[in-house]
């Protein structure tokens, strides 16, 4: 059997509908656990410095601050987060895998997708 | 109160009250009643009562001739009867007529409440006899003058005063009254009435009575004045006549006496107390009343009354004397009781004309006695000196005497008896003619006297002096005894004090160590910068221990560094190094234990080369523990050996705790700081990256955009100077474009070639280029760059000027930041910061500049891209609308896909979940659609007017619901009368639409209302919140999507309405016309 650890995770996007559609879908795996939302980058920086989260579920585009420098700032204040960026823009691909992000995530993709990009983080086989 | 009723209500003892004022006097009752008691104690009750029966007999008839005349009565009991209700009708009483029997029958007068007998009540007194005689002479008075009978007397026969429930008055001849004296109306024809009753008064008075007429000369006068005269004056008693002037009676005295009787002759009546009179050297006092005398109008003379009352203020004199002296002796400190005597020996002999004033006191075995104090006049032999422990029965007689507390009063010693031969030969050894002594008691036992001699003539002492002298022996006797009972009590409190004076000094030392370390603590809580609260605690350790040299050492590694000195230590050697191997210091630290070094010179384990640059002989240090680590050490040193011990150590302890406390202090506090200046930065950083990125949003110019980023890199990079050079492509020059900070304008005008100097350099390589300081390069090679960069400067431009100030700007700065303006692989130009030192740059610091690089080129390419606008517009709203697809519609299909995939999940676990999960599937669905349409709207703006503006903003709303947690409800009121013009359809759909955005942006609401409000004359589109506001008047990101829809408000020339407040929601309308259309 797998070694699985419990993932942390924190959510960021600013449509409501997007966060609780990924909580609802997150809510059913047994080793993740959602421990905050944000809905725009200073809500998020504030976030970050108080969760001690594992996973970051970001979305490309949200707002307050352009994401590869909200990324600097996420990376400063917590250098072990993993983060996987989320878009519905296909040209956010290419921006984020630039700004040094490993995972990127389409808007279009379907659930498992989603699921296995956090799978593969529990069973370490993703770099940090 | 006027002044005649204030002077005659207040009387004092011995004044008289009398004369002119007389008249005034009858109509107040208080006046009347002290007149009458002075009259009493005067002369007498009985001669009062006929005085006052005289007045009112006199007044009565003069009453009754003035009225009866006037009436129409004819019969004399009418009249009668008319006067006595006059009377009582004027306030004197309730009076009636009860019984006439006329003529020569009984005439009886009823009265309650009469004046009289009501002063009596009034004053609580009552009278052993009839009371009422001044009424008593007014009815005699109406009878005198209504029948011209003189015979007729008046009998009060009950009396309220004495107690009767009424007055009962009888009038009947004299010849019927046995034993009742007749007054009647008498006028006296030259001085008018007024003197009838002094006539009474006159030879009896005991004050001297002078009438004087306008020129002050005697007319008439009463025996007592010519007493008065043959006492004082040097006149005969046979020069004393009428016609003699007044002047003449009291020599010397004449202007004080001519103001008085001026004053009187202008109308004025004067009383004096205790006015003084000089007559042949005799000094004499006198109470005095000096009135006008008037006949009608007229002042015709002077009523003068006068009492000798020198006895009485010389007496007073006296007491004054003795209660200046009694007084004096009140609350007198012990050590000045003999002196107090002493002065006061001295006042009083001389008041009373003695030669000698002393004190004996008798002895505790009362059998001897001692003169303690004595005071003699001038010319006169002091006998103290032999007045010391006499036998006190060498002089039995007299001593016998005063010790049974009876005065010894000698007026003539010769005359002594023969009892009291001792004390004759022993008083006229001494020369005494006369002596008084009195006993002086205290408790009931005579502890001593009071004496007082005559020495140069005989001399007796009056009674009054007598008692006066007892008084002030009593006064000193007090005083001695006092003094006596105080000095035991004295030396008891001077040991006390003595002792609390020691145990100060001891405290005083300990409360200033406390105070010190309390100092030092406050120091501690106010101070962070170390290096002051260290400075003070060396101070105060040096001042506390009494020594001449301290110092602070902090340990850095294996070594102990001075960086704090007091006293006779050279500042310089502030920074000295001390191994911990080899010193005492160290020693300390490493057993974390105080030591005490004494006779450095010989031996021990001290660092030879400091103790003797400091020449301390002795010195104790202490180590600075913090926690379980030595962090220094605190010492104090003297120059001689064995002066400092265990107290000195226990204090430099105290101090070492209060350093080590400052140490922690400033440690934690820049810690504290630290962390504070981190978050501190990176808010900044946010700030400013965010009002940029809200800059790059809006229109601005390039230039101001390049501006604001510049003064935001300056603020965040602490450059000396900021210059953001702009390349020019087909020159291949930089120019700089945005500065800050200190350099002359002229340096703008150079155009850099790419490639030379750091900037240029920067730009050709594309590659950030850091000089952390100048110096450190190879200075040819730095000196080469420079000139080479200027010859290729000056091959492109040549004024001179310009190219000196740049030289010069080159100059000043040590360390240097480029980095290249890059976007799209393509170098636009570079950001150079320029410092003035040199300095490190950190990681952060590159970072951050970079940014500040990639928004300032993202700047550029914008406006680039901005320049080629219709292509840009096109391709950007294709963009839009593409990124509109992808944020709205995407992601609400995205979420819908991800509930989809565990609605059946959820479904089998909780079918109520599920149920509800898939309602909000449908809500994300149709919202997707409306969205879909929204686009597909803005795809083909046609459509706008296609549908109408109701259904549009349910689009609208259908949309937001889809994918936001907003209520968004759409109220429509009214019908439009007339279809809404295709301009005014898009400009109000346009406005909702941005409301609407900036809602579902900002607003933080949970429901929105869109209303359309047909009226007849025009329509209102309101979108309003329950958000949390704004302030519509401050700058803030909403006034972006605020301006754009004022424009097209404007442009149907209609208002845009902004209503809100932070916290209060928020409401935006527009009212136009429906057939406005767009003015532009």
């Amino acid at each position: 059997m797998e070694h699985k650890t419990r993932l942390l995770v924190l959510l960021a996007d600013d449509q409501a509908n997007v966060r609780n559609a990924l909580r609802l879908l997150l809510e059913q795996e047994p080793d993740v656990e959602i421990i905050g939302e944000a809905a725009d980058a200073s809500g998020l920086l504030l976030l970050v410095t108080q969760k001690p989260a594992d996973v970051l579920l970001l979305d490309w585009e949200l707002p307050g601050l352009p994401s590869r420098y909200l990324l600097r700032l996420l990376r400063d204040e917590r250098p072990s987060l993993h983060i996987i960026a989320m878009s519905s823009r296909p040209e956010a691909q290419q921006a984020a895998a630039e700004a040094g992000v490993a995972t990127f995530l389409s808007k279009g993709a379907p659930p498992e997708v989603v699921l296995a990009a956090l799978g593969r983080l529990q069973t370490g086989a993703e770099p940090k | 109160m006027s002044d005649a009723q204030t002077f005659l209500s207040n009387p004092e003892p011995g004044t008289l009250l009398f004369g002119a004022t007389r008249m005034v006097l009858f109509d107040i009752e208080g006046a009347f009643w002290s007149l009458r008691r002075q009259l009493e104690a005067l002369a007498g009750p009985r001669l009062t009562r006929a005085a006052l029966q005289q007045a009112g007999t006199n007044g009565g008839a003069s009453f009754a001739q003035r009225f009866a005349p006037q009436t129409a009565v004819t019969t004399i009991p009418d009249a009668l009867r008319d006067c006595v209700a006059a009377y009582a009708a004027a306030g004197f009483g309730d009076f009636h007529l009860s019984e006439v029997a006329w003529p020569l029958g009984r005439v009886v007068v009823q009265a309650t409440n009469s004046f009289e007998a009501w002063m009596f009540q009034q004053h609580g007194q009552s009278s052993c006899a009839p009371a009422c005689a001044y009424s008593a002479g007014v009815l005699v008075g109406f009878i005198n003058a209504l029948t011209d009978r003189r015979d007729i007397v008046c009998v009060e026969r009950t009396c309220q005063a004495a107690g009767d429930a009424a007055c009962t008055f009888e009038l009947l001849p004299a010849s019927e009254a046995r034993d009742t004296a007749v007054v009647a109306f008498d006028p006296d024809p030259y001085l008018s009435q007024q003197l009838n009753l002094l006539d009474l008064l006159f030879d009896q008075m005991p004050m001297g009575i002078a009438i004087l007429d306008r020129e002050c000369r005697l007319r008439r006068f009463n025996p007592t004045l010519a007493a008065f005269v043959e006492q004082y004056s040097t006149l005969s008693p046979e020069q004393v006549t009428p016609g003699l002037s007044f002047f003449a009676l009291l020599p010397g005295n004449e202007a004080p006496t001519q103001a008085l009787f001026q004053r009187v002759l202008a109308g004025e009546t004067v009383r004096q107390v205790a006015f003084p009179l000089e007559i042949a050297g005799v000094r004499s006092y006198w109470d005095a009343v000096t009135a006008p005398l008037r006949q009608g109008e007229k002042i015709s003379g002077i009523v003068h009354v006068t009492t000798d009352a020198t006895e009485r203020i010389v007496a007073e004199q006296k007491l004054q004397t003795i209660t200046a002296i009694a007084n004096n002796f009140i609350n007198m400190p012990p050590d000045e009781i003999d002196q107090g005597i002493q002065d006061a020996l001295r006042a009083i002999g001389a008041s009373t004309g003695a030669d000698r004033a002393y004190i004996f006191l008798y002895h505790e075995d009362g059998r001897t006695m001692s003169c303690v104090q004595e005071w003699c006049a001038n010319d006169v032999n002091p006998q103290i000196e032999w007045l010391q422990a006499l036998p006190v029965a060498a002089l039995a007689w007299s001593n016998q005497q005063l010790k049974q507390q009876q005065t010894l009063h000698i007026p003539c010693v010769a005359d002594l008896p023969p009892a009291a031969a001792a004390e004759r030969q022993e008083f006229l050894r001494q020369g005494i003619q006369s002596l008084l002594a009195m006993p002086m008691t205290y408790q009931e036992k005579v502890v001593g006297f009071l004496g007082f001699d005559a020495v140069r003539r005989e001399k007796s002492w009056t009674a009054v002096d007598i008692s006066l002298l007892q008084i002030v022996g009593e006064v000193f006797v007090n005083a001695l005894e006092h003094k006596r009972s105080r000095a035991p009590l004295e030396s008891a409190y001077q040991e006390l004090e003595q002792r609390v004076t020691e145990r100060t000094l001891a405290l005083s030392q300990r409360a200033d160590e406390v105070q010190t370390l309390f100092n030092v603590q406050q120091a501690i809580n106010s101070r962070l910068d170390p290096d002051i609260v260290l400075q003070m605690i060396a101070d105060e350790a040096r001042r506390l221990t009494h020594t001449a040299m301290a110092a602070v050492y902090l340990r850095q590694g294996e070594e102990l560094v001075i960086t704090v000195v007091s006293g006779q230590v050279d500042p310089a050697l502030i920074g000295y190094r001390l191994p911990l191997d080899g010193s005492a210091a160290g020693q300390a630290l490493r057993q974390k234990q105080p030591i005490l070094v004494t006779a450095t010179g010989e031996s021990g384990p001290v660092h030879r080369d400091l103790v003797s640059k400091v020449g301390a002989e002795t010195f104790i240090i202490v180590p600075l523990v913090s926690g379980q680590t030595a962090v220094g050490a605190i010492t104090v040193a003297n120059k001689q050996d064995d002066t400092l011990g265990a107290d000195d150590e226990r204090i430099l302890t105290m101090m070492a705790s209060g350093a080590v406390i400052a140490l922690e202090n400033s440690r934690l506090y820049r810690e504290e700081k630290v962390r504070y200046q981190e978050s501190e930065r990176r808010r900044q950083v946010a700030e400013s990256l965010r009002d940029i990125l809200v800059r790059l949003n809006t229109d601005q110019s390039l230039p101001h955009l390049l501006d604001a980023i510049v003064t935001q890199a300056d603020a965040l990079l602490d450059s000396d100077v900021v210059a953001l050079y702009i390349l020019h492509e087909a020159s291949q020059t930089l120019r700089i474009q945005a500065l800050r900070g200190d350099l002359p304008p002229e340096v703008r005008q150079v155009a850099l070639p790419v490639g030379v100097g750091t900037i240029g350099r920067v730009v050709a390589l594309q590659e950030p280029m850091i000089v952390p300081d100048v110096r450190q390069l190879d200075i040819r090679t730095v000196r080469s760059v420079r000139e080479e960069s200027l010859a290729a400067v000056r091959a492109v431009f040549v004024e001179e000027s310009h190219l000196t100030a740049l030289a010069a700007a080159i100059e000043q700065f040590q360390a240097v930041l480029g980095l290249p303006l890059i976007a799209q692989e393509t170098a636009l130009g570079g950001l150079a910061f320029y410092y003035r030192q040199p300095r490190q740059f950190s990681d952060e610091e590159v970072s951050l500049a970079t940014m500040f690089a990639d928004q300032a080129a993202l700047a550029i390419q914008n406006a680039r891209l901005r320049d080629r606008a219709e292509e840009v517009a096109v391709l950007a709203e294709r963009n839009r609308l593409a990124r509109e697809l992808h944020d709205a519609v995407t992601q609400t299909l995205f979420s819908t896909s991800l509930i989809a995939d565990v609605l059946p999940r959820i479904w089998e676990r909780d079918p109520a979940l599920g149920q509800a999960k898939l309602a909000e599937l449908r809500e994300l669905t149709r919202g997707a659609l409306a969205e879909m349409r929204t686009l597909l709207l803005e795809l083909r703006p046609a459509t706008l007017t296609e549908s109408s503006l109701e259904e549009l903003l349910q689009q609208l709303a259908a949309a937001v619901i889809g994918r936001s947690r907003l209520q968004v409800r759409v109220a429509v009121a009214g019908e439009a009368l007339r279809p809404l013009s295709p301009d005014t359809q898009v400009a109000l759909y346009r406005i909702a639409q941005e409301a609407l955005n900036n809602v579902v942006k900002h607003a933080q609401a949970t429901e929105v209302t869109m209303s359309l409000h047909y009226l007849p004359e025009c329509v209102e589109l309101a979108v309003q919140d329950n958000g949390r506001g704004f302030d519509p008047t401050a700058a803030s990101i909403h006034s972006l999507g605020l301006g754009i829809m004022r424009e097209r408000a404007a442009k149907m020339n209609a208002t845009l309405e902004v209503e809100s407040a932070p916290g209060q929601g928020s409401r935006i309308s527009v009212r136009c016309r429906p057939d406005a259309t767009d003015s532009s």
